[in-house]
Formats: C-alpha cells, sequence, structure tokens
C-alpha cells in the first residue's frame, strides 16, 4: 500500500467515526487511558468501534498506574495485550492477526499514539505499506500531549541503538550520512546516536509553534551542548498542533538531503515527530528510521495528559 | 561554527580521496603501509585509519605527488607497489545489516548471514567496479572486453557492455532488498539470491577476487602493476562472519598479488580458529600514543599545517608556540630551558616554596632529597633532570588544586590545562580531535583576536583553558551517551555505563595524585587482572573504541589480543576533568583499584606510599 493523502481532520470528526479498530497503549502514565476516557465520556460513535485492543508493556507491568489504566481498560471493553516495548516482531505479527483475515473493503484503524511504544505505531505503518490485500486503509492518529513537569536531567544509559525495524535503507555506504533527528528531553539519546552513527550532516528539528514555553526553555537547555554544535540553518522548529505541516518542513528537507546524503530519521521528542519520521520514510525509499533506548534502564514518570488532541488521518491505497 | 559530532564532521569517510590528499599529513605508519604485504591498522575513532587507507588509492597518490611535486625534500613515503581499492563502510550501514536478524527473525540465522553477504557482496563490488573504471579511464582502455566478461561472470542480465550499467545493476541489489525484508516477504528475499550469481553468497573475497582475476585476463600487459590491495573500513563493527573472514584470510589468501589492508579498534580480534600472526601474515599498525612524546612531531606538523591553511593572514605567518604558548606542564626538553625553569626565582620554584609550607608530605619528599623546603634549588643540571623534572605536574597539579587545608578546591575552569602542549596531550594525537581543538581554538581567536607584545596573534591561556575544558566536557557527554552493548548484567563494581567506569577510574587516580601523600610514581594506570568479569571486559572493550582508555604496551608498537594481563590509561582528553597531569604513571590491577576506591588515602602503610 502507497501513503495517498496525509490531512489534519478535527476531533469531532474523530469522536463521529465508528472504527473497525481501535488502538491504545496501557503503561504507567495516566496519560495512556486519556484519550479512551475521552471517548467513552463521549459517548461517540468512535467509543462504539467494533473492536478495541491496549497493547500493555511487558515492561513495569507491576506499576500500580498501570494496573489501574488495564482496569479501566478492561471495564471499557478493551482487550489487553502484552507487548514489549523494544518488539516489532510482536506488534506485527498482532497486527497480522488482527487485519489479515478481514474484509477487502476500506478498514478505519484509529491508533493512539501517545503512550505508546514508537516502535508499535512504526510496525503499524510498515504492516499497512506491506500489505497488498485491502483496496484502502484510512488510519487515523491520535497525539495528546502531556502537561509540562520537570524533566529528569540525570540521563540513563543508552542501552540499544538501530534501526526501527521495518525501517532500515540498506543503501550502500557510498553517500556521506546526513541525521535528521527529533529534539526532546532525552539528550543523551541524541547526542549517543550523533555519535554512534558519526554523520557528516546532522539536522534538529524541535518542537515550535504551538509548543508549550516551558517545554521550549528546558528542551533548550537540557540540548544546549547538542544544539550548540548545529549551526542555526540547520535547526528547525515544526508546528507541533499541525501535523501536516510538519510532515511536509520534514519531508522537504529529508528530499533535499538525499541528492548528496543517506537520511538516517532520528524520532525523538513528541511522538508527533516520530510518526512524521515513519510517513517520511515509508514515502520515499533510501530513507531510514532510528531509535535509541535506555531498555531496562528506563525509569517510569507518570505524564498527565494536556487538554490538546491532535488527529493525523492518513489514507492508504494499492 | 562547524557542524560536528565529537569532531565527527572531520572523518575522511565523507571526504574524496583529492580532498583527502590535500589535508593530508604523513605519518611514519603510512610508510608501514605502502609496503608490499597484509597490514592491519589498529586505532580508536578518529586516529586517522580512514584517512590512511584512502591515501593508498591512486587518485589520493596522484593529488599528493602534484602538490609537493616542488618540494625539495623527498618523499616521506614511497608508492605503493599495488593497486589499491577502498571498500567502504560506515556505522549506520553495518547496523542495518545486523539488524537483519531482529527484522527477520522468523528465518534460521543461516539464512540471515545469506542475506547479510549479498548486500556486503554488493557494497565491495560497487566499490571495486568504480575504482577499476577509474583505472581503465585513466589508461584509455578499451573497456568493452572487460565489461563483457565481468557481465558474464557474475551472470548479469543486461546487455550494453559498460560500466555505468553494470553498477547500477548491483546498485538495484539492495533497493530490491529492503523493500523484501523491510517488508518480511521472505519469498520476495529468496526469489532475488536465487538469482544472483553465486559470487554474491560465498565468501566475503571471491566477489572482488574475480573481478581482479577478470582484469588481470583482459589487461595482462597493460596495467603498470600486478598487485591489487583490498582495503576494508571499520572491520571492528562488520558482522562476526565478515570479521572472521577478512582476519583468517589474512593467513590464508591463496592469491599472493592480492594484499589486504584492514581497519580494525586498537584491539586485535579473538576466537579466530586460524589466528594469523602479526609478523608472518600481516603488519599490525598501531595508531595511538601510549606516551605523549610519541605523538609529539605529528602533532607539530599538524598544527603547523593547519595555522598555514586559515584565513587570517596574521596567523598564517605565525608558529604553534606563538599562537598556542607554551603549556605549564610542559617538558623542560632543554638544559638551558631546565636551568631557568628551576631558577631561584622561578615560577617553579616559588610554587614548590608556596606548595611545601602546606603540604607535609611534599615538604617531607623535599627534605628527603636534601632540599630546603624553603629554598628548593640545585646547581645540578642532572638534580634537575632526574627530580625536579619527575614532580613538577605533580606539584603543579597540587599546588593548583589543594588548598591550605589539603582539601580540593573547586575548580570550573582550570589554568594548568592551555598552551601548545596541553592541546597536543589532550588530543591524543587522534588528528580528528587535534582539527577539532585547533578549530575551536582558532574561531575563538578570530572572535576576539588578541596580540603580544611583539604585534603576534597568540591565544591567551584562559580562553585556551575554557575550550579544552569545554571540549573535554562534550567528550565526556558523548562518554554518557554511548552504550555498553554487553549480555553481562550490570556490576555495581564497574558502574551502570560506560561513563561511570571512566568516572569510577579517574576519581581514583585524582585521589592518588591530589591525596595526602606526595608520591614520585603515583598509580596512573591499570592492569586487567583474572578477576576481571566478563561485564568489566566488555566495557574495557567498548572504552578502548571510543578512545577514553588507551593501551600501554611495552614498546610503541604493541597491540594487544586479549585484555587481561593487558594496561591501559585514561585519555587525556578527559584530563581537565580529573585532574590528571599529562603523563604515564605505574599501573595496578583494576580489581586492586576498584576495592580501594572506598578506603580514605590517609593510610601511610598504603601501596603508594614512597619510602623516603
Amino acid at each position: 500500500m502507497n501513503l495517498d493523502k496525509l490531512r489534519s481532520p478535527t476531533v469531532d470528526e474523530i469522536f463521529s467515526t465508528k472504527y473497525d479498530l481501535v488502538i491504545c497503549a496501557s503503561g504507567y502514565e495516566s496519560r495512556s487511558f486519556a484519550f479512551a476516557e475521552r471517548l467513552s465520556l463521549a459517548d461517540c460513535p468512535a467509543g462504539r468501534s467494533e473492536r478495541k485492543i491496549a497493547f500493555g508493556f511487558e515492561e513495569n507491568a507491576d506499576n500500580e498506574q498501570r494496573h489501574e489504566n488495564d482496569r479501566r481498560y478492561k471495564e471499557l471493553g478493551y482487550e489487553i495485550v502484552q507487548i514489549s516495548s523494544g518488539s516489532s516482531e510482536a506488534s506485527w505479527d498482532k497486527y497480522n492477526g488482527l487485519l489479515a483475515n478481514g474484509s477487502s473493503a476500506n478498514n478505519r484503524i484509529l491508533v493512539d499514539i501517545s503512550s505508546m511504544a514508537r516502535s508499535w505505531y512504526g510496525s503499524l505503518i510498515s504492516y499497512i505499506a506491506a500489505t497488498d490485500d485491502r483496496s484502502s486503509y484510512t488510519i487515523d492518529f491520535i497525539y495528546i500531549p502531556s502537561r509540562f513537569s520537570e524533566p529528569d536531567t540525570q540521563g540513563i544509559p543508552n542501552a540499544h541503538a538501530g534501526p526501527v525495524q521495518g525501517f532500515s535503507s540498506f543503501g550502500l555506504p557510498m553517500l556521506p550520512t546526513a541525521l535528521i533527528m527529533g529534539i526532546g528531553f532525552d539528550s543523551y539519546r541524541s547526542v549517543g546516536l550523533k555519535e554512534d552513527l558519526d554523520p557528516n550532516t546532522a539536522i534538529s528539528f524541535q518542537a515550535g509553534p504551538g509548543s508549550q514555553p516551558e517545554f521550549d526553555y528546558n528542551v533548550e537547555l537540557i540540548n544546549e551542548e547538542l544544539l550548540h554544535n548545529i549551526p542555526n540553518k540547520y535547526r528547525f522548529k515544526y508546528p507541533i498542533l499541525d501535523p501536516v505541516a510538519t510532515f511536509n518542513i520534514l519531508d522537504s528537507v529529508a528530499v533535499g538531503l538525499s541528492h548528496t546524503h543517506q537520511v538516517v530519521l532520528a524520532s525523538f521528542g513528541p511522538k508527533i515527530f516520530s510518526l512524521c519520521c515513519f510517513l517520511v520514510a515509508i514515502r520515499r525509499p533510501g530513507m531510514s528510521v532510528w531509535r535509541v533506548s535506555a531498555g531496562h534502564n528506563a525509569t517510569p514518570k507518570n505524564h498527565v495528559a494536556s487538554e490538546i488532541i491532535i488527529p493525523t488521518r492518513t489514507e492508504w491505497v494499492i | 561554527m562547524s557542524n560536528k559530532t565529537f569532531y565527527g564532521s572531520y572523518n575522511a569517510r565523507w571526504m574524496n580521496p583529492t580532498e583527502v590528499a590535500n589535508s593530508f599529513v604523513p605519518l611514519p605508519q603510512f610508510r608501514q603501509l605502502t609496503h608490499s604485504g597484509n597490514s592491519i591498522l589498529l586505532g580508536p575513532r578518529g586516529c586517522g585509519k580512514t584517512t590512511l587507507l584512502k591515501m593508498l588509492t591512486p587518485q589520493a597518490l596522484k593529488t599528493w605527488h602534484e602538490r609537493h611535486v616542488n618540494d625539495k625534500n623527498s618523499s616521506p613515503f614511497e608508492n605503493p607497489d599495488f593497486f589499491a581499492i577502498y571498500i567502504p563502510a560506515d556505522a549506520r550501514w553495518l547496523y542495518e545489516i545486523e539488524n537483519i536478524e531482529n527484522c527477520l527473525y522468523f528465518i534460521e540465522t543461516e539464512e540471515v548471514e545469506v542475506i547479510q553477504r549479498v548486500l556486503v557482496a554488493a557494497s565491495s563490488m560497487h566499490a571495486s567496479l568504480s575504482a577499476v573504471q577509474s583505472l581503465c579511464r585513466n589508461l584509455r582502455l578499451d573497456e568493452k572486453e572487460l565489461c563483457t566478461r565481468i557481465i558474464k561472470s557474475y551472470d548479469f542480465r543486461i546487455s550494453g557492455p559498460n560500466f555505468e550499467d553494470i553498477i547500477y545493476e548491483i546498485a538495484k541489489i539492495p533497493v530490491q532488498l529492503k523493500a523484501a525484508i523491510n517488508f518480511k516477504k521472505r519469498d520476495k528475499v529468496n526469489h532475488i539470491i536465487e538469482n544472483l550469481s553465486p559470487f554474491f553468497i560465498s565468501h566475503i573475497l571471491e566477489a572482488p577476487l574475480e573481478l581482479i582475476r577478470v582484469v588481470n585476463q583482459v589487461y595482462e600487459d597493460e596495467i603498470p602493476h600486478n598487485k591489487w590491495a583490498l582495503c576494508f573500513d571499520e572491520v571492528e563493527i562488520s558482522p562476526d562472519w565478515m570479521r572472521q573472514e577478512l582476519f583468517e584470510s589474512l593467513r590464508s589468501l591463496e592469491n599472493q598479488n592480492v594484499l589486504l589492508k584492514l581497519t580494525c579498534s586498537p584491539l586485535l580480534p579473538t576466537g579466530l580458529s586460524s589466528a594469523p600472526n602479526a609478523g608472518d601474515d600481516f603488519t599490525a599498525i598501531r595508531l595511538w600514543h601510549s606516551h605523549i612524546p610519541d605523538a609529539d612531531d605529528f602533532c607539530t606538523a599538524y598544527t603547523s599545517q593547519f595555522l598555514s591553511g586559515v584565513s587570517s593572514d596574521e596567523v598564517r605567518d605565525t608558529s604553534p608556540d606563538i599562537f598556542f604558548l607554551t603549556s605549564p606542564f610542559a617538558e623542560d626538553k632543554s638544559s638551558v630551558k631546565s636551568k631557568t625553569s628551576y631558577e631561584r626565582g622561578s615560577h617553579f620554584y616559588e610554587l614548590m616554596q608556596e606548595l611545601a609550607e602546606y603540604d607535609k608530605s611534599f615538604r617531607k619528599l623535599l627534605e628527603s632529597k636534601h632540599f630546603d623546603p624553603a629554598d628548593p634549588f640545585s646547581e645540578s643540571v642532572e638534580v634537575r633532570d632526574s627530580f625536579f623534572r619527575k614532580i613538577k605536574p605533580l606539584a603543579m597539579l597540587r599546588s593548583e588544586f589543594l588548598d591550605e587545608r589539603m582539601k580540593k578546591k573547586h575548580r570550573k575552569s582550570v589554568s594548568l590545562y592551555a598552551g601548545k602542549e596541553a592541546i597536543y596531550s589532550q588530543s591524543e594525537g587522534n588528528p580528528r580531535w587535534l582539527k577539532g581543538i585547533l578549530t575551536d581554538l582558532y574561531d575563538a581567536w578570530k572572535s576576539d583576536p588578541t596580540y603580544n607584545k611583539d604585534k603576534q596573534p597568540y591565544i591567551e591561556h584562559r580562553v585556551q583553558r575554557v575550550i579544552l575544558n569545554s571540549v573535554s566536557r562534550r567528550f565526556e557527554a558523548f562518554l554518557k551517551s554511548t552504550p555498553v552493548l554487553s549480555n553481562t548484567p550490570i556490576e555495581n563494581n564497574y558502574g551502570e555505563s560506560l561513563h561511570d567506569f571512566i568516572e569510577i577510574l579517574g576519581n581514583a587516580f585524582k585521589d592518588r595524585y591530589l591525596g595526602q601523600l606526595f608520591t614520585l610514581d603515583p598509580v596512573g594506570s591499570i592492569k586487567v587482572d583474572p578477576n576481571v568479569s566478563q561485564r568489566g571486559i566488555d566495557i574495557i572493550k567498548k572504552a578502548v573504541g571510543v578512545g577514553a582508555l588507551v593501551y600501554i604496551g611495552k614498546s610503541p608498537q604493541d597491540v594487544a589480543r586479549n585484555i587481561v594481563g593487558e594496561r591501559f590509561r585514561i585519555s587525556f582528553m578527559l584530563a581537565s576533568i580529573y585532574r590528571l597531569p599529562f603523563r604515564t604513571y605505574r599501573e595496578t590491577s583494576l580489581t586492586t583499584l576498584l576495592d580501594s576506591r572506598h578506603s580514605a588515602q590517609t593510610n601511610l602503610f598504603s601501596a603508594d606510599f614512597e619510602e623516603v
């Protein structure tokens, strides 16, 4: 399948759609359940969708907030499926089980990525792109930013660095690497990946218009060293509330670099940026998407949902 | 301001051979590399391995000689008698190949390896064909027959016998495989591979060797060389099977007219079924310096070349000594300088007097050598060379970092770590680091130029120390973010991360340099004893690979195969953070050092106490 259209529907459009499948995530954040709760409270078609799944993180499964989230999901009729955060294969297999034998008509899927592991929604995008047994798919992604909380400045050692499954480029090493990085609170991740890949060119993408000022300030502070070494002309800001514009900016920069570089997209920072990384890479052969994680070193932090809901609609055709 | 990782943009990997040659500063090791034999270039990141490999290529050599055609001095190296083919690799490419196993998790390991072989063969063939194409065009050789033979040898399904079509055909392979792998289409992967020549799934050298065989056959007497060198880069992060085949080929390559030039991290690989021997099967060429004076000549030449290429006319006309000044830590190489440095009234004389007033152990040391602490002076050059020079760096450290109560002072930016010698030492003679530091310093000077009383440009020490400290911090940040990919569980003894481990060592050494006891030869390096666990070994390997730890052999060309039993010190890139002098001091076992780090260094009977 190919990504045919990308747009930003209204929240009302989302709520008023009945989906064939709703996928959320259940983790240690209270934000995990926020969208499902809003659907339920709205008593809307989306909340009454056919099938509802919540991917539960295998990690930190004993966390108190996690137990609470699981309980509430079950109350609303969600099936909890345990998957490791680093496991694209488990999520791929799950999508295959959910989607492979459905009808050949348009499938409408709603995915809340707010607390989801990036590898999970990355593998969904990769799965959809790989499939050819449908005439079309419409996948709506929802992202709810968290309310600002003081970032953890200690920094946790990186445990894993590599391409997200399904998003390797395998481009021969004839061209220099250009690394396009989202910037967030995980400066260690960014610095670590940049040092590991040793790119010829590094570009930063930072949430701009629409971002909470406290986030901006702290992101600049935490990433001071990283940003100091990136010239202004290679530093971009994206409108976090406008995924389509973000996609277009990212796509434009990536395509421009791809003529002379092997482009690597690093999905750090807000998940809306990593969603755009996956969508750009799936459209553009020769680009890869990488992730860095702390793995088991990570310590749980409870992010609380803000009031904002950012929808992104993707339409896929054969 | 440059767009740099820890000085990553000064990476020869992205420079074409002409650019490499234009900035090349010859190392003695390059002469070794040009010899007709297998070689392994060993060193941490940034030490110049890729530069030296690329310099072997015809285009780089041609550019170099054209640039230096008018040099009166004879060339520092002879042209090799082989045609070198540089086969590139980078971390992105190699990590993606390794990750095929995760992507196609449902297939056997052997099948994963086949796919990896195809991709590696495509890469080496792409590079080899491009090199041969250049050769043919430079010598104006008829390409048609060669291309026809290549197409036949490799079963390519293309009609037009020309290099462009063949190279394009090879470039298609990873593109086709990408979709099949990423979308987990096992049948499609198999279909692609089944339609390729067996050369693409054979031994790593089969594909390029076949090309060389065909070229030799077609152009028998028309090419000026009968030897070839296949230059493989980044071998240390290559898949295991690739590393194994390359290293084993050093011993077993049947074609004596084909040489292998490989690059590797500072530690030779272990566990090979038929380990090649240095001396017999290959020359191990070491590209790092255990002791700072070993890097002096290179650093001086490199810095002079750097200054001669900057934009400012005034700086171009200056020298490293004038522009960067001398470091307080500088060794006094001449007896004249030695005499003045330790004269009554000299800076160091006064430092010793002041230190002796509150540092009892230093005072006691002077007295044990029959010096009056109030007048630490000797007419004897021999005494100055044997004693004052030895104590100078440690005395300076203690003077800088201990107060009158013998407590450690906290300083954000320290005055010792500045000057030409500090720059060279901190760079470890690593070309990438040195270039980055010099660029940062020059940029700082440009933004606020300063001149000495003779109107010559120079950079003040206070500016240098800020920058050098900032460079150290950036390296530290790099270490903090570098993962140690180990299957072994974390052990508190070695810290949770690479940075933790280096910090443990650094603080342990600092405690010895700045402890209650002034010793002439404190512990300043570690020997890896057999009690070190696998986790510790994994961390040390990583630390050596990124340059945080430096291997110290018995001779300047010693290389290590095993970690256990070997000696290492912390990189001087971290000197200002852990208050390290630019010297290599004696070793202790790593386990002993780790075990003792919790006990205070006030024990008069500790192993570090110097008997006076």
